[in-house]
């Protein structure tokens, strides 16, 4: 170490030394962040700072030998040290391990439904898409010119149902491809559940089946399906009986993306399909080279088919596996910001837990550091003795938290594979990782516990050598204090600004942020003039009420990112008002709650410790409030979701138990009454049978002008009988009530008129306000009632509607219209869509199975309403019990802090324990004291997140909830759950150590001579 | 008449290795209504004695009556609740509690024996006001001066009206001007409310306004009714 004093040659020398080892690592870093790619950048970030350290280390090795054997000193505070600078890598760590997982997924999905092919073409010719194979292979060939297209070959893709002949078991729909033998081999052929190479078609009168498709229908080779299709919406089954010849592995083979496939020769789907010569895509598959970069090839590909001579076929690239994979993994990045988002709060949580163990490291070594500072010791050099400390943490935590955290993950994963439906996507098989990720976990656990500890020692370091020898607390800062004043007058310039920079470019969050710092900064600049108490209650309330609901400040919006924000503000802010009002606080509960005998006292000292000793409590209630306050929102959030989505699937249902569609017509009652099938007519009481089809539908600029190109999409038109409004119940939200007093009024105008429309409760969507994202939001969006829009049929016939009402549900999308304009439209000439009402008691699933059954052939898909309400709701609730599970690692956090606190307040107050059983305070007073005081932070800490919790879900409620008919409630189960639990593991955590108190001989603390 | 008594008290313990007798069957009585220094030189027993009369510390052997009731043989609770009813304590570091105001440290041992909260706050305003703090009930230990604190901890010691009066160095912490007023007042309220205090101290002057002098060395008594002179020198010769 160098001299002692400063100014002298040595200490000059030293703080060349350090500033010229810190000039160049900022030069390294930059370079390498700059120069090098990612991973190398993070290892070469990570590597330069421990060199750094190190260096400076080396020339002050009594400092670094004393961090070292402080570390090993102690094995018990070590390890309650590491444990608790863990828990923030370990919550990055899985949220990357998760993102990892779900690339990994949408990698191996993408290239399983793709299989060889990199883009699928296809077109809308004659509204169906079929084009004659003869008129369309000229396209094969040029594409095959193109630089990087390997292969180009024509198939045919189509729907059907089909029925295992051995076990009778159905299922409406499969995907059926009709390949020739070069698109087989142009492809990359198939692979036989042995491993075989399969390079051929089957044989003629046989199929391939896909394993998914074998294993739920119970197939084998050998065994005989029939399949039935349908040539377009409303004709005729075809079928046709054809062998399993081989069971596949995978998915698919070149771009046919369904999941349970059967592929067959070209001419054989072509007959299923009712065609001579029809086919409707072309797979084209990139060599090595075009599939690493596919831009310049999409793009040659198009210019082939916007060609004068191609145009007319109306081809497009329909589907594209890079773009598609690009898709995915966005989808996929807004999930795992999801788990970053309520992580963060863990994460916060994290950094304030390191803040109080490196606080209480140095509490507990005062008068060790006060004397070094006696005998010459600078600052700076307690500051580096504890960032050399802390390094060593650093390093070990962070491979620790990033070991747990891939742990986590791995629980969190197979946790979402057992509670979320992927349909027969199994998360779990692509549970993976990449050093990158843990990398970048590693990284960042070392920079924030590093930044942290760093934090820590200023304050550490400015200690009075006095009071630390002697082990007295530093006085509380005066009101005419001016390091106040200055950091009051520095925040409330960031925070200008920050707000600043929010409003210039309209970002919510940014703005908010800037203006709470200002306002509370009045704390510390107000705290001159009026003092303590009075500044910091208004600069509480004042930021408090910025967050509340109703308050508007900035019109701009906010996304997912306002609910971290609002929670740490709201938090904070009550916290300091509760924190600089104790006194009344203390006086009111210490009347209110009545104790009797010597428990006053005790209640006495435990309430006012905890609310006058305001640093380290503000701290462990910082965390309990902040968790809380997530969990609550949360658990209201899921607690009116799990009333309003069956509420909503049940106006769905208007009133019926299951809804049914097919892609042929079917006159289902007679079926059902008339002949002997699987379905027992006595379940059903009533069907109302419609008409539907999948036009596709056109909003006009006028009506969407900030838009580029009219919006375009395919859509539910469904016929409107007066069953549907007779014996069904779809509420009408908005209407045209000038032109139709009463609600059948308008239907009866859409029944009778063929100009005239209503649409689903879609086209009016509710935004969460301030989060950016909506609720059953639909393609009409925008439109109003009055409004024109355009259909096209299947011919290409053009009818315009105007926009009547809209109505209340919105799950049950469709267009609801005249019954022969659908007909007409879609060429459904019969009735394909079905609501059936079952007999009380009548168990709707498995009805829905046996009408499956019944109908196959005309591919009918059933949807008992009962059990989607059921399985959304399960769904929703898991979704948000995992979330709140990863949030509980937060509240872990908290009670590990506050037991850390306890043990601290213990060991500080060890004479004053002494002092109170001298004047009379039983064992169990004492453990009493400690308890009350470790209960009271953890309960103030879950009233204030209780109740902020309730005042953000009463306004996500009315902002969204309340108009989808969604009653406000607070489902105080779970809510009083988590909080009475939490209590009891923070009384389970700080018993021991108050048991350890109350052992505390009075005699040895206070013994004088 | 006898108020505290001892009979061959010895208190032994262990440092590391070492065993340290720190009392060596001491006999003493005190009666009810003195106020008794004890002093020695240091690591004579002062503290040690004072702590095993009181009932903070366990005695090896021997025996203890206070008021005539055998302290050795009572359990820890029992003492405990004695020790809350019948007796008061002043520590050279005044051991008050940093969060509570200086009334708030004055009543808690009358919140700690059951007493009403009115009761109890009544009275250790009275208190303070005989201590001459009346003006200062709501501040804090920090905002107070030393012999301000101490006034407060003698407040805190008189508030359960104890029979007896334990001091540890109670000058110890304090400037000479603030030393005299605090020996002043304990002997006035000595004399006005009869209580007997028992004063550990090394300072002679603080002796000198005592009764009488109780000198120790080595864990022993070696006089009842010291003189101060006697004290100093030994304290002189064996540092």
């Amino acid at each position: 170490m160098s001299p002692t004093t400063s100014g002298s040659w040595g200490d000059l020398v030293s703080r060349l030394r350090t500033a010229v080892a810190a000039a160049a690592y900022v030069i390294a870093l930059l370079a390498s962040l700059f120069l090098m790619p990612t991973i190398y950048a993070l290892a070469a970030v990570l590597l330069l700072t421990v060199l750094f350290v190190l260096f400076d280390a080396m020339g002050n090795r009594i400092l670094f030998k004393m961090a070292v054997r402080n570390v090993v000193r102690r094995p018990g505070t070590t390890v309650l040290v590491l444990a608790g600078l863990m828990v923030g890598t370990a919550i990055i760590s899985a949220t990357m391990v998760v993102g990892d997982t779900f690339d990994s997924m949408i990698v191996g999905e993408v290239s399983d439904g793709y299989g060889e092919a990199d883009f699928i073409i296809a077109g809308q010719e004659n509204g169906d898409g079929l084009y004659n194979a003869s008129d369309v292979s000229s396209i094969r060939d040029q594409l095959l010119l193109i630089d990087h297209v390997d292969s180009a070959e024509w198939f045919l893709a189509a729907g059907s149902g089909i029925r295992n002949l051995q076990s009778g078991v159905t299922l409406p729909t499969v995907s059926i491809y009709g390949l020739t033998s070069a698109a087989v081999s142009g492809l990359g052929g198939f692979i036989s559940t042995d491993g075989t190479p399969i390079g051929v078609l089957p044989a003629d009168g046989h199929m391939f089946v896909n394993e998914d498709l074998a294993r739920i229908l119970d197939l084998a080779p050998g065994d005989v399906v029939t399949l039935s299709a349908t040539p377009s919406l409303g004709d005729e089954p075809i079928t046709l009986d054809l062998t399993v010849e081989t069971v596949v592995a995978g998915k698919a083979i070149g771009g046919m993306g369904g999941s349970r496939n059967v592929f067959l020769d070209l001419a054989s789907a072509q007959q299923l399909r009712g065609l001579q010569d029809g086919v409707n895509a072309l797979a084209v598959s990139l060599d090595a080279a075009g599939r690493e970069s596919p831009n310049v090839t999409r793009d040659a590909i198009a210019a082939a088919l916007a060609e004068p001579d191609n145009q007319a076929l109306g081809l497009e690239i329909d589907g594209d596996r890079a773009m598609d994979m690009e898709d995915g993994r966005a989808n996929v990045s807004m999930f795992t910001s999801l788990f970053l988002v309520f992580g963060s709060f863990s994460i916060i949580a994290g950094v304030v837990l390191i803040v109080n163990i490196f606080t209480m490291l140095g509490e507990e070594r005062k008068s060790e550091m006060g004397m070094s500072r006696a005998v010459g010791m600078q600052r700076r050099h307690l500051r580096k003795l504890f960032i050399y400390e802390g390094l060593i943490y650093a390093l070990a935590t962070s491979a620790i938290g990033s070991a747990v955290g891939l742990l986590l993950a791995y629980g969190l994963i197979n946790a979402v594979s057992m509670i979320v439906d992927l349909g027969d996507v199994a998360i779990a098989d692509y549970f993976s990782f990449t050093p990158t990720s843990l990398l970048i976990a590693y990284l960042a656990g070392f920079l924030l516990t590093m930044v942290s500890i760093y934090g820590v020692t200023r304050r550490i370091s400015n200690m009075n050598i006095v009071r630390a020898i002697r082990n007295i607390p530093e006085p509380l800062r005066s009101r005419g204090d001016k390091q106040a004043f200055r950091l009051g007058l520095l925040l409330l310039a960031i925070g200008a600004a920050i707000m600043y920079a929010g409003m210039s470019s309209e970002t919510l969050g940014v703005a908010m942020g800037g203006l709470s710092l200002m306002t509370m900064s009045i704390g510390l600049i107000g705290r001159r003039f009026v003092g303590d108490r009075i500044a910091w209650t208004v600069a509480g309330l004042l930021t408090l009420l910025q967050w509340m609901p109703g308050i508007e400040i900035f019109p701009y919006v906010g996304n997912i990112e306002m609910f971290v924000l609002s929670g740490v503000f709201m938090v904070t802010s009550l916290l300091i008002v509760v924190m600089f009002n104790s006194d009344p606080i203390v006086a009111v509960l210490t009347r209110l709650l009545r104790v009797k005998g010597g428990y006053k006292a005790v209640l006495k000292t435990a309430v006012s410790y905890t609310l006058r000793a305001k640093g380290r409590t503000a701290m462990s209630m910082f965390i309990f409030g902040l968790v809380i306050f997530t969990v609550t929102t949360l658990s209201m959030m899921s607690g009116m979701l799990g009333v309003g989505i069956p509420k909503m699937i049940d106006d769905t249902s208007g009133g019926f138990d299951v809804i049914a569609f097919s892609w042929a017509p079917v006159d289902m009652w007679a079926e059902i009454n008339g002949t002997d099938g699987f379905v027992d007519p006595a379940n059903i009481t009533d069907i109302v049978q419609l008409t539907m089809g999948g036009p596709t539908f056109t909003i006009p600029l006028s009506i969407t002008p900030s838009e580029e190109e009219p919006r375009q999409f395919g859509y539910n038109a469904i016929g409107v009988v007066p069953a549907l409004y007779e014996r069904g119940n779809y509420p009408l939200a908005d209407w045209n009530r000038t032109l139709y007093p009463t609600e059948k009024d308008v239907w009866l105008a859409v029944q009778n008129d063929p100009t005239l429309v209503i649409l689903d409760g879609s086209a009016l969507p509710n935004d969460l306000d301030g989060t950016g994202m909506s609720i059953n939001a639909g393609p009409f969006q925008g439109v109003a009632i009055g409004d024109q829009v355009n259909m096209t049929g299947r011919m290409g016939d053009d009818h315009s509607l105007t926009i009547i009402g809209f109505m209340e549900q919105s799950s049950f999308s469709g267009a609801y219209m005249n019954r022969e304009l659908v007909a007409e439209a879609s060429g459904m000439n019969g009735t394909n869509l079905f609501m059936i009402k079952l007999v009380d008691g009548a168990d709707g699933e498995k009805q829905s199975l046996l009408l499956q059954n019944q109908f196959w052939a005309q591919r009918l898909t059933t949807i008992p309403i009962s059990s989607m309400a059921q399985d959304a709701v399960a769904q929703i609730n898991g979704i948000f019990d995992l979330i709140k599970a990863f949030l509980a690692m937060g509240l872990i956090i908290g009670i590990t802090g506050l037991g850390i606190v306890t043990i601290r307040s213990i060991h500080e107050r060890r004479v004053e324990i002494g002092m109170m059983r001298a004047i009379g305070y039983t064992k169990r007073m004492i453990v009493a004291n400690f308890a009350m005081e470790s209960a009271f932070v953890a309960i103030l800490g879950i009233l204030i997140g209780t109740f902020l919790g309730i005042v953000v879900g009463y306004e996500l409620w009315g902002s969204a909830f309340s108009d989808m008919g969604i009653d406000f409630m607070v489902p105080w189960a779970p809510i009083l759950l988590v909080g009475l639990g939490a209590l009891a593991a923070t009384l389970l955590t700080v018993l021991p150590a108050a048991r350890g108190a109350s052992k505390v001989s009075p005699a040895e603390v206070l013994r004088f001579e | 008449m006898t108020i505290i008594s001892c009979e061959k008290l010895t208190k032994t313990y262990q440092t590391g290795t070492i065993t340290v007798n720190a009392l060596r069957g001491i006999d003493l009585t005190i009666d009810k209504g003195e106020m008794v220094a004890i002093m020695g030189p240091s690591g004579c027993g002062k503290t040690t004695l004072l702590n095993c009369l009181s009932g903070i510390d366990e005695v090896t052997s021997g025996r203890i009556l206070i008021e005539g009731n055998d302290l050795t043989a009572m359990d820890d609770s029992a003492k405990t609740s004695f020790r809350a009813a019948r007796m008061g304590f002043i520590f050279q570091f005044y051991n008050l509690l940093p969060v509570l105001t200086a009334v708030e440290n004055a009543e808690l041992p009358l919140l700690i024996s059951g007493a009403p909260a009115d009761e109890a706050r009544k009275r250790a305003l009275s208190l303070l006001d005989a201590v001459g703090l009346s003006h200062r009930a709501q501040q804090r230990p920090a905002s107070l001066s030393g012999g301000e604190r101490q006034r407060v901890t003698i407040s805190r010691a008189l508030a359960n009206t104890p029979a007896i009066v334990w001091a540890d160095e109670p000058t110890g912490d304090l400037d000479k001007k603030t030393s005299d007023e605090i020996v002043a007042l304990m002997r006035r309220l000595n004399k006005e409310n009869g209580q007997t205090f028992v004063v550990v101290t090394h300072d002679p002057e603080v002796g000198a306004k005592c009764d009488r002098i109780i000198h120790m060395r080595d864990g022993n008594v070696v006089n009842q009714n010291g003189l101060v002179s006697d004290v100093t020198d030994d304290i002189r010769q064996l540092g």
